[in-house]
């Protein structure tokens, strides 16, 4: 059987198109894309996708089949919304009734993390959602560690990424690690 | 020093031209083998026609490599981001180098193939072992290292696979921006060089004039094109009125295989060829049957019902030893695999019971699971095969660079793209001695005609 029909996925993934849309974002492939991978993190693994570097930062080939998978049950459909525009992927009427009434455990475990990563990247575009997700994946891997590694890096992978927008791209990370890391802590740990 | 040019006829294009490391590589045992691995399987019980073998899809899939590189590598098609994106692309020695590494690549993109490909190696091959980690072993096996290390300039193995496999089968390996662009000439779902020459030939051999194409204009059109832009927070008003968005930024990003727009036109005949062909040849219901009895003789015969994962075996093992296998088998009751070996040499194959519609496997997939047990509890597991397939690939979306010199993405400028037919197959095959009481249960107990 098809491991991207595993619906808990798909419902989850539908969960963040949703959100992403809610918060004003343009919703492209890309960007579900990286936004997963943030969740991914987030979630310490918990969505249970699997990532390398490649297009355009962190990139899942189990998520792009898996929408590809939403695509062909007609779930989502990519819509044209603008000629000077990549497609939006859109949810149908009934997708979440069918996906996230019947499957949506995984989405409810996730809500957390897809309500802030959709937030958080709310107002971004392709190069905006590459150069933020790259500095995650340099930052979450060891022994790459502190700014300057970290944007050397970005630089070395993605030469066409500027030193500022690398630079600006970690700060940005760390900014959202340290909020996520902050609300995510049980309620006592803060008071404490 | 230049290396003098073999031509070998092909009846897809014409001619497929090699040079002498390159026939020093078709020359060797493992590329030899796919001279007898038949490249769809057991179709040719169908479609009496396609007897053709991975050897000459791989050779072909050698020349339209080498076409794309160069269609996209030439200086005056590179535009600003392409330079950016891959600084190296105008080097001369970078470009021999990695044309070469390429079109070796292409050829040795299917060694890893089991007997009749496809057909059987998800169930066959032990976890975490696929066809393409098959590849990567030959391509790293001694036999393979000595002929690279002959080869002018020296090939390394490591660049073969990554170019063979691409980023998702090599996920070890750490990839740089123009090694991923070079994998995704020969594995790209949309507009990758392995796909244009498989549904070209084997719609040729089956005799189907559904997987033609003008592959010619659209090999003559491929760049290297950055993704369209997507605009920044919309407000709620913009999204529901679909109003003044504003001018798409021009940041810098990452480009990726596309087309000229002069090409679109082209890449929509593939992508309606892929459509026919999956529809028509490769989920043809006798087809799957036949791809259904091969697994279960395979089960029964090989050691541990497992295919072998060592080079060694894997090369030793062909359709032909599995055919005789067959054949022996099907006329000794007491063989392994006996019972299929039987169905499929005297045509006593599954036939379809029933045929589930795209609607039903969207919104009611657990029906279709229970109707199958169900008939499993009444007829027997081993009487019966439920077939799924839903297409996870989204072949149709690609950059395309337009006159004007900015990019779109392909769905927005085609609407034939747009509206891609979606596949997705899920059917239930039976012992044809049992279809008939199947077909009154099916009516009886779950109100299906089938």
């Amino acid at each position: 059987m098809n491991t991207t029909l595993a619906f808990d996925k798909q419902a989850a993934i539908l969960r963040l198109i949703l959100q992403l849309r809610e918060n004003g974002n343009w919703c492209g492939k890309t960007v579900v894309q990286k936004a997963a991978y943030f969740v991914e993190i987030l979630s310490g693994h918990r969505f249970g996708f699997d990532f390398v570097l490649y297009k355009h930062g962190p990139y899942s080939f189990d998520l792009a089949d898996t929408m590809g998978v939403m695509n062909s049950l007609e779930y989502i459909k990519f819509e044209v919304s603008h000629p000077q525009y990549g497609p939006r992927i859109k949810p149908l009427d009934d997708a979440p009734d069918i996906l996230l009434k019947k499957y949506g455990g995984l989405a409810e475990q996730l809500e957390r993390e897809i309500n802030f990563v959709a937030n958080k990247l709310a107002d971004c575009g392709i190069a905006a959602v590459e150069r933020l997700s790259t500095a995650l994946f340099f930052t979450r891997q060891e022994p790459i560690q502190g700014t300057e590694s970290r944007i050397l890096k970005i630089r070395e992978v993605k030469p066409h990424i500027s030193e500022v927008d690398a630079a600006n791209a970690v700060a940005q990370v760390d900014k959202i690690l340290e909020e996520w890391s902050a609300i995510s802590q049980p309620k006592e740990h803060q008071a404490a | 020093m230049k290396q003098h040019i073999k031509e070998i006829r092909d009846p897809i294009h014409n001619f497929i031209h090699v040079d002498g490391d390159e026939m020093m590589l078709i020359n060797s045992r493992p590329f030899q083998r796919l001279r007898h691995i038949h490249q769809l399987a057991m179709s040719y019980l169908v479609y009496p026609g396609a007897t053709h073998k991975r050897f000459e899809h791989s050779l072909g899939v050698m020349e339209l490599a080498g076409k794309a590189f160069d269609a996209i590598s030439q200086d005056d098609h590179l535009d600003e981001s392409a330079r950016s994106a891959f600084p190296n692309i105008t080097n001369p020695q970078w470009k021999m180098y990695w044309r070469k590494v390429l079109r070796l690549a292409a050829l040795c993109h299917d060694m890893g193939h089991p007997p009749f490909s496809h057909a059987a190696e998800k169930e066959l091959f032990p976890t975490g072992i696929s066809h393409e980690s098959l590849t990567r072993r030959i391509i790293e096996s001694d036999e393979m290292l000595d002929l690279f290390k002959r080869m002018v300039p020296r090939v390394q193995p490591v660049d073969v696979v990554k170019l063979a496999l691409g980023r998702k089968e090599a996920k070890d390996l750490v990839f740089s921006e123009e090694e991923n662009l070079l994998a995704e000439i020969i594995t790209g779902d949309s507009l990758g060089v392995d796909r244009m020459d498989y549904l070209l030939r084997d719609a040729y051999h089956a005799g189907v004039a559904y997987g033609k194409f003008d592959h010619f204009r659209l090999l003559e059109t491929l760049r290297i094109v950055p993704p369209p832009s997507e605009p920044e927070i919309l407000s709620k008003v913009q999204h529901e009125l679909k109003l003044n968005l504003p001018e798409p930024p021009c940041e810098p990003s990452e480009p990726s295989l596309g087309l000229l727009i002069g090409g679109i036109h082209s890449s929509e005949a593939l992508l309606l060829a892929r459509y026919f062909m999956y529809a028509q040849v490769y989920f043809h219901r006798v087809r799957i049957a036949y791809n259904h009895h091969l697994k279960c003789f395979l089960k029964d015969w090989l050691p541990g019902g497992l295919l072998p994962t060592g080079v060694e075996d894997h090369l030793r093992l062909t359709d032909n030893e599995v055919h005789t296998a067959m054949r022996e088998s099907a006329g000794n009751k007491d063989a392994p695999g006996h019972i299929h070996a039987k169905r499929i040499l005297s045509r006593e194959h599954f036939k379809r019971l029933v045929d589930f519609s795209p609607a039903t496997i969207r919104s009611e997939s657990d029906r279709i699971e229970d109707i199958y047990e169900s008939l499993k509890q009444e007829f027997g597991e081993d009487n019966l095969w439920l077939h799924k397939f839903i297409d996870p690939k989204d072949p149709q979306q690609f950059p395309v660079r337009l006159k004007n010199g900015r990019s779109e993405s392909s769905v927005v400028h085609s609407p034939v793209l747009r509206s891609y037919p979606k596949l997705a197959f899920a059917f239930i095959l039976i012992n044809p001695d049992h279809r008939e009481r199947a077909s009154r249960f099916l009516k009886e107990r779950h109100d299906i005609t089938p």
